[in-house]
């Protein structure tokens, strides 16, 4: 009977329960959902990337010949004529250029003698398919490392065979068995391949982007390999005995080296290290961060619900029953809810799980598994919330009715202010009292106001970083290209450089230089040239170059430069110090802009001031100039999935924002109205008009949640800014996060309109109370 | 000031209709002290509700000076109560939050001609706790400031709903002392619902009431301090 009464009472409030149900769903939903959409991913990673042999780390080195290596008559040879790269030298003479590596090699391994390492050949270029601008990954297959996984299919046996990666074959509707033209030629699908140091896409340093629809790795057979005509680059893959390889190394005793860095590092081998451990942390964070919300929250809820029941409870101990008696309706009544909830989002996030595992699948080139459920998942998403509602509802529960029945039966004394009010109280103390009572009012309870104020702050805490993401994937990727000029970037061949046509502007780019020992790319452009202006936000600073360099954003914020300091940027053995005259918006690559003239005399010791590699050019170039033509538009169409994910992101983060919000806003809105029930008669009756009395209730909310807001604004921009900085210095990579002045504007209408949705039904509420309440027996 | 005509107050719950109120009628003079006698059920609050407009009538009028209350709109009775209207509740409802001082002053800020706190405040002898808050004092003292509080807006009548049902022998005396001196001094028209007879003593006029009707009308020759009254 007892139990039925409480499920009579709780059926009155619906709504309430409503919203408390949502985010005790939104808790164990969000676990379930992260934990196993990431262990779908995570076994077959580690299974694959264990059996195929994935590096413990890399070495970037010099894609030229260093003055050592050149002091053999063979290579001085070949750099005298203007060819100094690896790629000139493996052209002109494939047993010199295994000599080369061969030393390189043996030199490595003398300072690193616990490590294995082996030559990494791949070529990037970009084809056209179906009328749109692709890119490929060319790898020649690995023997021992970072060996090549067919997922489907096999190997290619021939010359005229090629495996791609399954995500792009699928995106693309090709099959094994199809024809797939690539570099000229036409070749057979023989499988899909997966290669263990490229788990995310990112083929280019100088691009980031990472849609698998546009972009495919390719694996040929070695003789083909060798045949496909595109720029090459070489990194050593290595394995070692120990967990990490020490990074820092003596330049003197390797050369070429330009950088040694542990996989988990990698953007392209790691980031999917980071991203597993780190989405198991914000799952647990998350669900206990929202769990602990809807734990306070059911608290706040079954001691309003006790408060105003005090009385019957009073005859009900009066009459002989046992406090366990009274207590247990309650707390299972309220356990069963909880369960329910918590059970929906568990079925809820076990749905999810799979969609959430296809989208990190769309962008990390991985094996996928299925999903299995598991004992130890439940019990954390479901029972281990359970038990912390019970706890905290029992000891409540059992507090509350701990009162002897006579002092149940008597209306509640009232209580001394917390500290919370007094120091309010204080503040306000030359204020009227309608303004005191009006502000006092949200902070009676500590728990509510916290639950409020935390509730609040996290919500407009995602609306802001959801603003901040806006165009961050343009800023990131393409935003920079779109203010070019150009549509055509065409390199020359240096061996036979082309007459060029009237509108093409040259360029000249030399991607081995140092500062600090990082590798920079120095970029030359031509002093009015039209096509490749540089521009900091609005402003066009391209005739900046004639006092000094430009640094990419990218540069600056990694060396903490700014305009009008100095940089030390060496070239071959020679350092050159220059004046940083501007900082350009580019977020991708570390660039030093300068004029073409000055870098070539730079590169030539003073000799010449015309060289050039490419061109820029709003026509097409023609082929037969030019062997790697990049079309400007193919490289933005690629940027356009990221951004489409990103704004996936936003309205997830928004839609949690504000279910997590207008619940915690509408339920305390819902309580405070319950407890004032008496007060607000009373001030009815007074004469204080409905809107006198709206605003005395409620509006004390709305300046708290303005307040919380605004608080929580900076503290966004202060971790996103904490954010940055990490993939700066972890992944060398710019989050191009921005902050506007009306970001605050847009967050604050967001919240203020969630406010004035959540407190509607507050607001009726208020207005239905009727007069004579107030000559009721009166409970403070 | 007040009068009634015809006033009945029937309440409907589901097929079954209750009267609480049948034909009323009755007279208040502007600066009367009037008690309204009767046991539990007689319908003294719905009198005292339907009087200060808390709740509507099911026919018949009520008129104060020249403006028909039952005419009025919420809105128009809300601005009414609020000019004209003060209410004393057995239960005092005073604001926790605040202290004696702004609890007055939360009536005073609806006023047009409002009382001075000071003033108040030494009135009921609590010069000395104004900034303390409601659970530092007695229930004497926390009705004190209740009825500080409804006369802090100045108002033309106060009506009084058991005043003294949640106080002791000593400090109901003080209450209604209070409520005397509001009457003699300030010619505050005052409407006490009670079961105490004793406090009829008090009064110019006695009405007494029950199943819903008035019983009788009487006035007193003489009206007795509130010091001299019979408790009981």
């Amino acid at each position: 009977m007892l139990l039925k009464n409480v499920f009579k009472t709780l059926r009155g409030r619906w709504l309430q329960l409503i919203a408390i149900g949502l985010i005790i769903i939104l808790s164990s939903l969000t676990y379930t959902m992260m934990f196993y959409g990431l262990s779908g991913i995570e076994e077959p990673t580690e299974t694959y990337l264990e059996k195929y042999r994935q590096e413990d780390f890399a070495v970037e080195f010099l894609n030229r010949v260093t003055p050592e290596e050149a002091t053999d008559p063979r290579i001085n040879a070949l750099a005298s004529r203007g060819r100094y790269t690896l790629n000139d030298v493996k052209l002109a003479d494939t047993k010199l250029f295994d000599t080369l590596i061969a030393g390189r090699r043996s030199q490595f391994l003398k300072e690193y003698p616990d490590t294995q390492v082996e030559l990494r050949q791949f070529k990037t270029f970009q084809y056209d398919f179906k009328g749109r601008d692709h890119q490929a990954l060319l790898v020649k297959n690995g023997s021992t490392i970072n060996r090549s996984y067919f997922e489907e299919g096999r190997t290619p046996g021939s010359d005229d065979e090629v495996a791609l990666t399954k995500i792009y074959a699928d995106k693309n509707d090709i099959s094994i068995g199809d024809s797939f033209r690539l570099a000229g030629k036409t070749y057979r699908v023989s499988g899909f391949v997966l290669v263990p140091d490229y788990t995310l896409p990112v083929f280019q340093e100088s691009f980031f982007n990472i849609d698998t629809a546009l972009q495919t790795i390719v694996v040929t057979t070695d003789d083909e390999y060798e045949q496909i005509r595109a720029p090459e680059n070489y990194r050593f893959s290595g394995t070692n005995a120990g967990e990490r390889v020490e990074t820092t190394f003596d330049a003197k005793k390797l050369p070429f080296v330009t950088n040694v860095e542990n996989t988990d590092s990698i953007m392209r081998s790691g980031a999917i290290y980071d991203e597993i451990t780190e989405g198991k942390v914000v799952a647990l964070g998350l669900s206990i961060f929202i769990a602990t919300l809807a734990v306070i929250i059911v608290a706040l809820m079954i001691s309003n619900l006790l408060q105003a029941e005090r009385g019957q409870i009073g005859i009900l101990k009066a009459i002989g029953y046992r406090r366990i008696e009274i207590a247990l309706p309650y707390l299972a009544s309220m356990m069963f809810l909880a369960f329910i909830m918590l059970i929906i989002g568990y079925i809820a996030g076990s749905f999810l799980a799979e969609p959430l595992k296809a989208l990190y699948l769309d962008f990390y080139l991985l094996p996928s598994g299925s999903i299995s459920q598991r004992p130890v998942v439940f019990a954390t998403a479901i029972l281990v919330p359970l038990a912390f509602f019970a706890l905290i509802s029992g000891l409540l529960i059992y507090k509350i009715l701990g009162a002897s029945a006579l002092s149940l039966l008597t209306p509640q004394q009232s209580k001394s202010l917390n500290r919370l009010s007094r120091s309010v109280s204080r503040l306000l103390s030359h204020a009227r009292s309608i303004t005191k009572f009006k502000y006092l009012y949200a902070i009676r309870s500590t728990s509510s106001f916290l639950l409020f104020f935390v509730g609040i702050m996290f919500s407009t805490l995602l609306i802001t970083f959801s603003f901040m993401m806006v165009g961050m994937i343009d800023r990131m990727t393409v935003e920079s290209l779109k203010k070019y000029e150009y549509a055509y970037e065409a390199y020359i061949d240096p061996a036979a450089p082309p007459a060029l046509a009237a509108s093409q502007e040259k360029f000249l780019t030399y991607p081995y230089a140092t500062v600090d020992g990082d590798l920079v790319t120095l970029h030359g452009l031509e002093k009015d040239n039209r096509l490749h202006r540089l521009y900091d936000g609005k402003t066009d600073i391209s005739s900046q170059t004639e006092e000094g360099v430009v640094l990419t954003k990218q540069l600056s914020m990694k060396l903490g430069l700014e305009a009008g300091d100095m940089i030390d940027v060496t070239v071959d053995d020679e350092t050159f110090e220059l004046k940083v005259a501007g900082v350009a918006d580019e977020y991708v690559s570390k660039e030093i802009y300068l004029d073409i003239e000055t870098l070539s005399e730079m590169l030539t010791e003073g000799r010449t001031t015309t060289l050039f590699s490419g061109i820029y050019s709003k026509q097409r170039p023609a082929a037969a100039n030019f062997p790697v033509i990049i079309e400007k538009a193919g490289v933005i169409d690629q940027a356009k999935a990221m951004d489409d994910y990103v704004q996936l992101i936003t309205r997830v983060m928004i839609g949690a924002a504000a279910v997590i919000a207008s619940s915690i806003l509408f339920v305390l809105t819902s309580f405070t109205v319950e407890k004032n029930y008496f007060t607000i008669s009373l001030l009815k009756v007074m004469g204080y008009t409905r809107r006198e009395v709206n605003a005395m209730v409620l509006n004390s909310y709305f300046v708290y949640t303005v307040l919380s807001c605004l608080i929580s604004i900076p503290l966004a921009y202060l971790i996103l800014y904490t954010m940055m900085r990490f993939f700066l210095s972890e992944y060398d990579v710019i989050l191009p996060l921005q902050f506007e002045p009306e970001f605050v504007l847009y967050t604050l209408v967001i919240i203020l309109c969630l406010f004035f949705a959540s407190t509607a039904v507050s607001r009726r509420k208020i207005e239905r109370i009727p007069l004579q309440e107030v000559l009721k027996t009166y409970g403070e | 000031m007040i009068v009634m005509k015809n006033v009945s107050k029937i309440y409907r719950s589901g097929d079954i209709e209750t009267a609480a109120l049948k034909d009323i009628d009755l007279t208040i003079a502007e600066g009367e002290f009037v008690v309204i006698l009767g046991p539990s059920g007689s319908g003294k609050s719905t009198l005292l509700n339907v009087i200060s407009g808390l709740d509507s009538v099911t026919s018949g009028t009520i008129q104060f000076r020249d403006v028909r209350l039952t005419d009025l709109t919420e809105r128009e009775m809300t601005a009414f109560r609020r000019q004209h209207l003060g209410f004393i509740f057995q239960q005092y409802n005073l604001l926790q939050n605040l202290t004696v001082y702004e609890n007055i002053q939360i009536g005073s800020d609806i006023g047009t001609n409002p009382l001075p706190i000071d003033e108040l405040l030494e009135s009921i002898g609590l010069t000395n706790a104004r900034d303390k808050y409601p659970h530092q004092l007695s229930g004497g003292e926390q009705q004190r400031v209740s009825v500080a509080r409804s006369l802090a807006k100045n108002p033309d009548i106060i009506f009084c709903d058991e005043p003294t049902g949640s106080l002791d022998e000593e400090n109901s005396k003080k209450v209604l002392q209070m409520l005397q001196d509001l009457n003699d001094t300030f010619h505050k028209t005052v409407v006490v619902i009670t079961h105490n007879n004793g406090i009829a003593e008090m009064a110019d006029q006695v009405i007494r009431m029950n199943s819903g009707r008035i019983l009788s009308v009487t006035r007193n020759p003489v009206r007795k301090a509130a010091s001299a009254i019979h408790w009981g």
